[in-house]
């Protein structure tokens, strides 16, 4: 099953009873997710729509395709540091993703016509205008240790200073990159392409969806919403890093808007979160029961879906996350209760 | 307002959902008045008395004796809790005096975040003038946050005269209403507890009354029915948490402390609605 519904959050015109609302869906279905709508408004204008896999387009838009750039395969064909990385490699290995991008979309639009031909713009629900490309990064925790590695520092991404500083040059450039190289066709992105934290297809090993931290290996909450946030403003076409919250959240459903609203204010574009006791859990765009993931190579799955999704758990250990204790924990792994 | 004072603390926790409405900080206070066998952080009963004995347990060598004083180093700490569990005087190394600036540097980044902070131990009213002081800081810097305390109601009205101002509201836990148990449990009398309650809900500050459940002990239908009609008298409509007791954390006493089932806590529960419309939350 993949559901895709996403609340739109003001931080002045949406009440705390409608996100309240949503947060107790949440607990029960694992969705909706909850975007930032003034930052995608900045972005899009408002006629923008959210969908399930992360990806925030203009209604009547779309994306004529999404190319993923692997950074940690990057960082491996780079002998240096992260100055080098971003002066050398990074744009020698964004540009070859933006000539992929490039004869896609002319082939799209040029060779088959697509806009000439489609019902979809007969009938006026899409339009080329209002299209673009969505250019897709991930593996940014695996570049950064591999880059300060390099450089002789041993540094992780979430956790130390320098991984984080190198994380943000990083991205800062690749956005900067992209800035600068035109795109055909895509009017709808002001002639660029739209930057995408690409979260991992089941095909992916060994390596950290877009620009999150490694999974199981997340700092505190707030770490992990102030560590990532600053991303999120370069993600005009999509953005996630997920949250997990301890059951006892579901007691005080108001604790986890407080922490929605704040992880807005401090700049995050989406926000998502998995209950850690829920039967659903959010796999990598896919929604599925974890009791359809036990056993599935021998039983098969009720929905297609879980495959795709068993696929993912399966190379991400994604029911491992470790859990963020919006909760009475104590410093140390206590599952105390204060009261 | 007196000059600015320091606060021993335990810990504090930058998110908590189960220390008051919404999200909150939590500062939790080194010291307390009780000696309650059922305890679950008993190491924040009593003050560092510098005895050195969970300095060679550290796995990760946090601790050290400089000047027969126990010092503890936070960046190697690796959160375990076998200094706290060693502890032979209920104590903790890694309490730590704090000014008020302090603290607040501490809640400033999860400020965004946050309902408002809560302080806990321990007992926070130990150390009243502290608490007094940092939550006049906290409003000032951050007005709409609120000012929680978690307490045992062990204090004067003296106590809470000075913290009404800046308090916005207190939970308070009713160990047991009959006080010659109340003492064999906690070690004290429950007389100042009593009137805390009362004395709370008429200012306008009681939040809400916990009741920590001991099957055995404290859990007599009898006991509850008048601990039921006790708090009905006060406010029949008050917020009730019902807690299951737990081991973990727990220090060995010859009290049979027992875990209540499901159906036990359900039993105080409905027992507890038979005298009042109260608003229960059972954990």
């Amino acid at each position: 099953m993949v559901p895709n519904i996403t609340l739109k959050v003001h931080p002045q015109l949406t009440s705390d009873s409608v996100i309240e609302d949503a947060v107790r869906t949440v607990f029960e279905t694992g969705k909706p997710h909850f975007v930032n709508h003034p930052m995608m408004v900045g972005d899009h204008g408002e006629a923008y729509a959210a969908v399930s896999c992360y990806n925030s387009l203009k209604i009547g838009g779309g994306s004529h395709t999404l190319v993923r750039l692997n950074l940690k395969e990057a960082a491996l064909r780079c002998a240096g540091g992260v100055e080098e990385f971003c002066a050398t490699t990074l744009p020698e290995y964004a540009e070859l993703t933006a000539e992929l991008i490039e004869a896609r979309i002319r082939s799209l639009v040029e060779e088959q016509q697509f806009f000439e031909h489609s019902w979809l713009v007969e009938e006026g629900l899409i339009s080329l205008d209002r299209f673009s490309a969505m250019f897709g990064v991930f593996g940014l925790a695996e570049c950064v240790g591999t880059l300060l590695e390099h450089e002789g520092i041993q540094a992780r991404y979430g956790h130390d200073e320098a991984a984080n500083a190198a994380a943000y040059r990083i991205i800062e450039r690749v956005a900067q990159i992209v800035a600068e190289r035109p795109l055909p066709y895509c009017d709808g992105g002001a002639g660029r392409a739209y930057l995408h934290s690409q979260s991992g297809i089941d095909l992916d090993q060994d390596v950290t969806a877009g620009t999150r931290i490694p999974v199981g290996d997340e700092p505190s909450m707030r770490e992990h919403i102030s560590v990532c946030a600053p991303h999120h403003r370069h993600f005009a076409s999509g953005v996630s890093d997920i949250v997990h919250v301890d059951e006892t959240a579901v007691r005080n459903p108001q604790a986890m808007v407080d922490i929605i609203r704040g992880a807005f204010e401090v700049g995050m574009r989406d926000f998502t979160f998995n209950l850690d006791s829920n039967e659903f859990i959010r796999i990598t765009g896919y929604l599925v029961r974890k009791s359809d993931l036990v056993d599935i190579d021998t039983r098969g799955a009720r929905h297609g879906s879980d495959y795709l999704a068993a696929g993912a758990e399966a190379n991400f250990h994604l029911t491992q996350r470790a859990v963020k204790r919006v909760g009475s924990a104590e410093l140390g792994a206590r599952p105390a209760v204060i009261d | 307002m007196a000059a600015p004072t320091t606060g021993l603390v335990s810990g504090t926790i930058e998110f908590s959902c189960v220390d008051g409405p919404g999200n909150r900080f939590v500062v939790f206070l080194q010291g307390c008045t009780f000696d309650c066998a059922a305890c679950h952080n008993p190491y924040t009963i009593s003050a560092c008395i510098d005895c050195g004995d969970c300095v060679p347990g550290c796995p990760s060598g946090a601790l050290s004796m400089v000047r027969d004083r126990v010092v503890w180093a936070e960046d190697l700490c690796l959160g375990g809790d076998e200094c706290l569990t060693m502890c032979p005087h209920n104590a903790s190394p890694k309490a730590r005096t704090l000014g008020i600036a302090d603290v607040l540097r501490q809640i400033e980044p999860a400020a965004p975040f946050l309902s408002g902070i809560t302080v806990s131990g321990g007992e926070a009213t130990v150390q009243a003038d502290f608490v007094a002081q940092l939550f006049a800081a906290v409003r000032a810097r951050w007005p709409t946050m609120t000012c929680f305390i978690d307490s045992n109601g062990d204090a004067p009205a003296a106590t809470w005269d000075l913290l009404e101002p800046v308090t916005d509201a207190v939970m308070v836990d009713l160990k047991c209403l009959d006080p010659s148990l109340h003492h064999r449990l906690v070690g004290a009398g429950n007389r100042q507890t009593l009137a805390s309650i009362q004395g709370l809900h008429a200012r306008g500050k009681l939040w809400e009354v916990r009741l920590l459940m001991l099957p055995g002990l404290n859990d007599d239908d009898d006991l509850l029915a008048r601990t039921g009609q006790w708090l009905a008298a006060i406010d029949p409509t008050m917020r009730l948490k019902v807690i299951g007791f737990r081991h973990h954390g727990v220090r060995p006493t010859p009290l049979p402390l027992i875990e209540p089932t499901t159906a036990q806590k359900e039993h105080y529960a409905s027992l507890l609605r038979e005298h009042g419309q109260f608003e229960i939350t059972v954990i």
